[in-house]
């Protein structure tokens, strides 16, 4: 029989994986998920491209012949933004699978890659959050930029660097447009292709080998079978969840006009929660700094054992998973008060 | 990776034979070379850097014009207090003469709303302003600017955006 070459999903995996950790059950598929959407997004947000305006005047219109003159444009700006959401929450739940289940161990580079990519995930959608110029996202906007002048030292030179002039307009419409179609984007490309290319490098998913002999394996067609099937539901969500529900749409941003109420896109809501109350350089600057900085560190300074690999809750593990489900207590609570806000 | 390279060079190069099983020959000299190599590679990525910062510090239009005119002294009757978006601030005219109340919240730039009663509520943070400007209650820490208001020579109201003046300051009813 002649040997058949196997084709390109196949390539991507190892011939083996072991059995237990390539179940659905294990990781839920979450990593492969993100990067499912993160395709979406590119696609969708390559086809909005060719109406979407970036200047002051036109970006709200343009939004709307996308939205309502478009043929199918609702459908895939719908599509563009709960991919958007998904991924946001794909991503993090991710990482919380890593953590609770010892998948961090003996591959912390890769944990600090994905760290990277955590961020560019929430920059990315706070950029795009900010594309659809109303007046939701002005403010956000404005307060966001105002942040960085906080800082103290260089944050005045960053601010204007980062809205391209003494004040939000137009060079900050720009400016955030190239970030999102391509300056974040590229480098969230490079990382999640790195990402990805180390798991293989490291052996596919991380696992135990249990006491001496090597865990029993399966053939790789087995994963990717379970891969395809978990792709064709996260489409069936987004496509449902975007047939059935709009994206946000408001009045065109007007930054002359007060607002009754604004509210933070919602994974930084819990931000303008702490900013409600602490000063603006600690909440807004500081603190999503430390957390960042907190589960950075995790595997270098909360947990640096090797075992407990692949197990969830293991016992090793305990201060690091302690330590993150402190943060995502306290980050949920302040998200919560905020939404009943 | 250098210490790879090396060996493939070794097996595959035209003296590999010869040289494999000596050092090589000028061992401080190549660590040199490569400590120069690595170091102009740092060196012109820094300075490209540089430059790319530079290209991020560009501000293609002049500022915002921070004299505005809001229109004549009539159009603000005694006792009211009216938002102007062109100024983004509030024109209020009492016993004393016309005032101009900066609508930006001092603590993250957001336009402040005014509340039914008195006074001004931020929307983005929930800072509260008493009707003079003062912080009620936080998070900000500034009291709203009140900004210095003139005549033109077209006989109109000009907004100073880039003059705060002392809460006091009116401008009289009979200039």
């Amino acid at each position: 029989m002649a040997h058949k070459r196997p084709n390109f999903f196949y390539h991507l995996h190892p011939p083996t994986l072991p059995a237990r950790e390539a179940r659905f059950g294990y990781t839920f598929g979450l990593g492969g998920i993100s990067l499912l959407l993160f395709l979406v997004l590119g696609v969708t947000g390559v086809l909005e491209m060719f109406i979407y305006v970036p200047t002051l005047a036109d970006a709200a219109e343009s939004v709307r012949q996308i939205t309502y003159l478009a043929p199918f444009g609702w459908l895939l700006r719908n599509m563009h933004y709960w991919a958007g959401q998904m991924m946001v929450g794909a991503v993090i739940l991710h990482m919380a699978r890593v953590v609770l289940s010892g998948g961090y161990k003996g591959r912390r580079f890769n944990w600090l890659i994905g760290m990277a990519l955590l961020a560019l995930t929430l920059l990315l959608d706070f950029t795009g959050y900010v594309l659809r110029w109303d007046q939701d996202t002005a403010w956000a906007l404005v307060t966001g930029t105002n942040l960085v002048n906080t800082i103290p030292g260089i944050g005045p030179a960053l601010y204007r660097v980062l809205v391209g002039g003494q004040a939000v307009g137009q060079a900050t419409l720009l400016r955030f447009y190239a970030w999102h179609v391509i300056g974040l984007a590229f480098a969230a490309a490079v990382l999640s292709t790195w990402h990805s290319f180390r798991v293989r490098r490291d052996g596919g998913i991380s696992h135990a080998d249990p006491a001496g002999r090597p865990a029993p394996r399966v053939g790789r067609e087995q994963l990717v079978r379970t891969e395809s099937i978990a792709a064709l539901l996260t489409l069936a969500v987004l496509v449902g969840l975007s047939i059935f529900a709009n994206a946000p749409l408001g009045p065109a941003a007007d930054l002359t006009v007060p607002v009754a109420a604004a509210r933070a896109p919602w994974f930084f809501i819990w931000v303008q929660e702490l900013l409600r109350g602490v000063s603006p350089f600690l909440a807004g600057v500081l603190a999503p700094l430390a957390v960042l900085t907190l589960l950075s560190i995790l595997p270098y300074v909360f947990d640096r054992r090797l075992a407990g690999i692949g197990e969830w809750f293991n016992r090793p593990g305990r201060l690091a998973q302690g330590v993150f489900l402190v943060i995502a207590a306290l980050v949920t609570a302040l998200t919560v008060r905020g939404l009943l806000r | 990776m250098t210490d790879r390279n090396d060996r493939t060079c070794e097996k595959t190069g035209p003296e590999a034979r010869s040289t494999s099983a000596e050092p090589p020959p000028h061992p401080d000299r190549r660590e040199f070379l490569a400590w120069l190599t690595r170091g102009s590679l740092v060196a012109v990525s820094a300075l490209a850097l540089g430059q790319v910062a530079r290209y991020f510090s560009y501000e293609s239009a002049g500022e915002a014009p921070s004299v505005i005119p809001v229109g004549k002294p009539v159009t603000f009757t005694a006792g009211t207090l009216t938002y102007v978006g062109a100024a983004r601030a509030y024109v209020g005219h009492d016993s004393g003469g016309l005032y101009a109340i900066d609508a930006v919240c001092t603590h993250l730039g957001c336009l402040v709303e005014q509340k039914i009663g008195e006074g001004f509520a931020c929307p983005c943070h929930g800072s509260r302003f008493a009707a003079d400007g003062q912080v009620q209650n936080g998070p900000a820490g500034k009291p709203l600017r009140h900004l210095a208001l003139d005549l033109n020579p077209d006989g109109q109201v000009v907004v100073e955006r880039s003059q705060p003046v002392a809460p006091e300051a009116r401008l009289g009813a009979n200039s």
